[in-house]
């Protein structure tokens, strides 16, 4: 085997031989310096500065830099390392524009939502509409079904009960009960007590269902008008006739006192601790959800459909099968993560324009330091 | 026997079967004698021979030899002295087939003391061939006199010939007769040949003795018929007078003295790690990993569009590790084994079978430790450089793949990622590049050394080297499988 090789390297000769080693080794060592991370500089280096402070929780992550291609695309630039709490250093793939302008943003769906082009975000409302009308109207018909009647709302109504105990026994709610007392007369506490509580275990109910539609909203991230289930429910009770008659004979003395507006916003807070806290509503509410009696097939499908279509399209916007929104990814990434991360966008003032016209003064950019 | 050149008193030979080939014996040579050993077949006319060129393995085989040996003044005790008085031509020649003509002799001359001032003596057998001829592209005649060149260049007192008119007419019989008649004339050294076919070569012995495998002895015997002897006289006295018409100087020198050990460094690192073949082979493979690592790694089934963006610098981070630090060691190891382990065993194996390393040792030549310093050494340096070529190749690949897959995406965000665990910090950089270099040369020495031990083990046959060979891949690729495996879980 040696011989034969040997042989055969004769007849090319061992200068055609080694010539041929050579230039494939060299071809070898510029594959591996063209793509080993050798620790040479960047391109270009510029120091930002930031308000004062802005940095103070970044420790040393590195923050990725995005520039805006010609279609308003997002492409990773560079990276910028954190000097302190209030400077970065931005290390440039490629050489920056000094005309553009830092802006440091947090990784959230609110970067994501100004970097969608206006057209974008109007797709993305009108789906986000069409779901939530979808949504609301599955909602009410399945609260007036009989299936919902006889089988969803005497468990629901047991977990609210649970719920309103619960937060009422809680030790925070009893100590803020105890500064009530403390501060009230104890006849008047029992005439109010015994005309609101069945009128908020009555409410209590239709506030699940409006909380569960304040958390889609949210989630869309579109901007929810009005206050929280929480505190409708309250306002709800609070209207309601019964306990506007009992209020209306000791309000005077109630509502004068601060202990009287601490326990209802602890009572608000512990009752929606309990709600969650309760192992039998997200397996009562899932079953619901999927019980095809109440919710039939197809009624939020197309709905659900056209958003979870344009979600991706419009607010990720990935162009095509293999293409990567880099930014998308990072903002997805830590909020999947529950992390709280930066990003820094590199923009023409064209560019800035054309993203925010109403929200240049409320982006923080960054003060370039001179070289 | 008080003027002989070498005696012989009491030889007594006896084999690991107990069998005793020849019983107190004693023969003698004078100086320039030519001594034909004859015998029928199996009589132990080699194992003499043998007892007296050293290469007979008393100690792992069990050969029982008594007498004493006088060569030159120098005296041996056969049972405790081990002898190399002879300098054997093998029957086959076991010329070394990857050095060139001039290079067996170069290398019998620098093993021995004093090939120097033999080298007209050599050369003068080998007028119509070329120094840099290889020995495969020889005649069987020129073989033959490469082979008794390059013993005689190793300068023993004695020369030994292992049946050399095998195979040849009988007038290329009588040339060769005359040929080591004259070298023996020429030197002042006696020659002992071992034949079966005696006639052509009665006319040039002195004597000639007889292996008698019944009695157990030596029979000294004058060569006989003396018509015949008169006639080959005539065609010995033509022969030597055609041969002193052209006794001029060496038609060739042998060359500087050579450093036989970097030699063999050079030329196993030559075709274990530096010819064109095996680097291109390497990166081949290199560039396989590269790219099915991130191909596959993202376009799995599962992975949507979607999915495969978020995922992004993740999936690209785990790629990078582990292709660097498991997938290209094991592989770029497990293609360096498989291929280097098949050139050791048959490279050794036909050394083994063709006698090379025997004529080494008889030549003084330590061809096992220059064998197999050349091999470990070119195995562990070489599999870190190839280990390193493929790493370049497979990242290289890596990236343009991941071009494929991400078309638009700035260069820089690969290299970010890809390399971001493996170079975290250089603490982790230093511990990943030692668990590497640890697994690469613990797999490739072991396996090297599996290679070696089996290429050394007895070869009968052609079929034992490709025995050999295959079990040398399967034990060696096992090995290196095992080894990266073990690494791993260590290192992770």
């Amino acid at each position: 085997m040696l011989s034969t090789l040997t042989r055969l390297g004769r007849r090319l000769g061992k200068r055609t031989t080694a010539l041929i080693s050579l230039i494939l080794v060299a071809t070898f060592m510029a594959a591996g310096w063209r793509v080993f991370p050798w620790p040479s500089p960047a391109a270009g280096q510029v120091v930002f500065r930031t308000e004062s402070g802005a940095l103070a929780d970044a420790g040393s992550q590195s923050i990725p830099v995005f520039r805006l291609d010609d279609g308003m695309f997002p492409v990773r630039a560079g990276v910028a390392r954190p000097m302190g709490a209030d400077a970065v250093r931005l290390e440039y793939y490629v050489d920056g524009d000094p005309a553009h302008m830092a802006v440091l943003m947090d990784a959230d769906l609110r970067a994501l939502w100004l970097l969608t082009p206006p057209a974008e975000r109007q797709a993305l409302h009108r789906a986000g509409a069409e779901f939530l009308g979808s949504f609301g109207q599955t909602a009410r018909r399945a609260a007036a079904s009989s299936v919902f009647i006889s089988e969803y709302r005497p468990a629901l109504a047991e977990i609210v009960r649970g719920a309103l105990l619960d937060a009422w026994n809680r030790p925070s709610t009893q100590e803020a009960v105890r500064e009530v007392v403390l501060a009230t007369d104890r006849g008047v506490l029992d005439q109010v007590a015994a005309a609101v509580r069945p009128v908020l275990l009555e409410k209590a109910e239709g506030a699940v269902w409006q909380a569960m539609r304040d958390f889609a909203t949210d989630l869309l991230g579109d901007k929810r008008h009005g206050p929280p289930a929480t505190a409708a429910m309250l306002a709800e009770v609070l209207s309601d006739p019964r306990v506007v008659e009992a209020l209306a004979a000791s309000a005077p003395r109630l509502l004068s006192s601060r202990a009287v507006e601490r326990l209802a916003a602890v009572l608000v807070e512990q009752f929606a601790d309990a709600l969650t806290d309760d192992p039998r509503l997200w397996p009562l509410v899932q079953r619901m959800l999927s019980d095809t009696r109440i919710t039939p097939a197809g009624g939020m499908a197309e709905a659900t459909q056209t958003l979870l279509r344009r979600l991706p399209e419009n607010l990720i916007r990935l162009r095509g099968p293999n293409d990567h929104n880099a930014l998308a990814a990072h903002i997805l990434r830590s909020l999947a993560k529950g992390r709280s991360a930066r990003l820094i966008l590199l923009l023409s003032p064209a560019q800035r324009m054309m993203l925010a016209p109403d929200e240049g003064e409320a982006l923080h950019v960054l003060a370039r330091e001179p070289s | 026997m008080s003027d002989a050149f070498l005696s012989v008193e009491g030889l007594t030979i006896v084999t690991p079967t107990g069998a005793t080939l020849v019983e107190n014996a004693a023969f003698a040579l004078g100086r320039s004698e030519v001594v034909l050993l004859i015998g029928p077949s199996g009589c132990g006319k080699s194992t003499i021979i043998n007892v007296l060129s050293g290469l007979l393995d008393r100690v792992e085989e069990d050969w029982r030899i008594t007498g004493r040996l006088v060569c030159d003044g120098q005296s041996f005790d056969l049972e405790h002295q081990p002898c190399d008085v002879g300098g054997l031509v093998f029957q086959g020649n076991a010329l070394f087939d990857d050095l060139t003509v001039a290079e067996n002799l170069r290398i019998a001359a620098d093993h021995a003391n004093g090939g120097e001032r033999l080298a007209a003596h050599a050369t003068a057998l080998l007028r119509e061939i070329r120094p840099e001829q290889p020995v495969a592209s020889c005649s069987g005649g020129q073989q033959q006199r490469v082979g008794i060149a390059r013993t005689v260049l190793a300068d023993r007192p004695v020369l030994l010939l292992d049946e050399p008119n095998s195979g040849l007419d009988k007038r290329a019989g009588q040339r060769l007769a005359a040929m080591v008649r004259g070298l023996c004339h020429d030197m002042g050294k006696p020659a002992i040949i071992v034949a079966h076919h005696v006639d052509e070569l009665l006319p040039l012995a002195d004597r000639v003795l007889l292996l008698d495998p019944v009695r157990r002895r030596l029979v000294h015997l004058p060569p006989d018929a003396q018509a015949v002897e008169r006639a080959l006289d005539e065609l010995e006295g033509a022969t030597l007078g055609e041969r002193d018409e052209s006794a001029a100087p060496a038609v060739w020198p042998i060359g500087r003295r050579r450093n036989w050990p970097s030699h063999y460094l050079r030329e196993y690192f030559w075709v274990l790690c530096a010819s064109p073949l095996m680097l291109a082979y390497v990166a081949a493979g290199a560039m396989i990993i590269g790219f099915v690592t991130v191909w596959f790694g993202f376009n799995y089934d599962t992975l949507g569009d979607y999915v495969k963006s978020l995922v992004h610098d993740e999936a690209l981070m785990g790629i990078g590790l582990i292709q660097s630090t498991v997938a290209v060691p094991l592989i770029a190891c497990i293609l360096v084994v498989a291929r280097n382990n098949a050139i050791i065993t048959a490279d050794i194996g036909n050394r083994v079978l063709s006698s090379q390393l025997r004529a080494m040792r008889n030549l003084h030549i330590p061809g096992r430790r220059y064998l197999v310093t050349a091999i470990l050494g070119n195995l562990v340096l070489g599999s870190v450089l190839l280990v390193a070529a493929a790493q370049a190749v497979a990242a290289w690949t890596s990236l343009q793949t991941w071009r494929l897959l991400f078309p638009g995406q700035p260069f820089e965000l690969w290299r970010e990622n890809f390399f971001h665990l493996l170079l975290r910090t250089p603490l982790a950089a230093w511990e990943h590049a030692a668990w590497m270099l640890l697994k690469v040369i613990l797999s490739v020495a072991l396996s090297g050394g599996l290679a070696i031990g089996i290429g050394l083990s007895r070869k009968d046959s052609v079929l034992d080297i490709n025995y050999a060979i295959a079990q040398s891949i399967v034990g060696g690729v096992t090995v290196t499988l095992v080894i990266h495996a073990v690494v791993a879980v260590f290192q992770f």
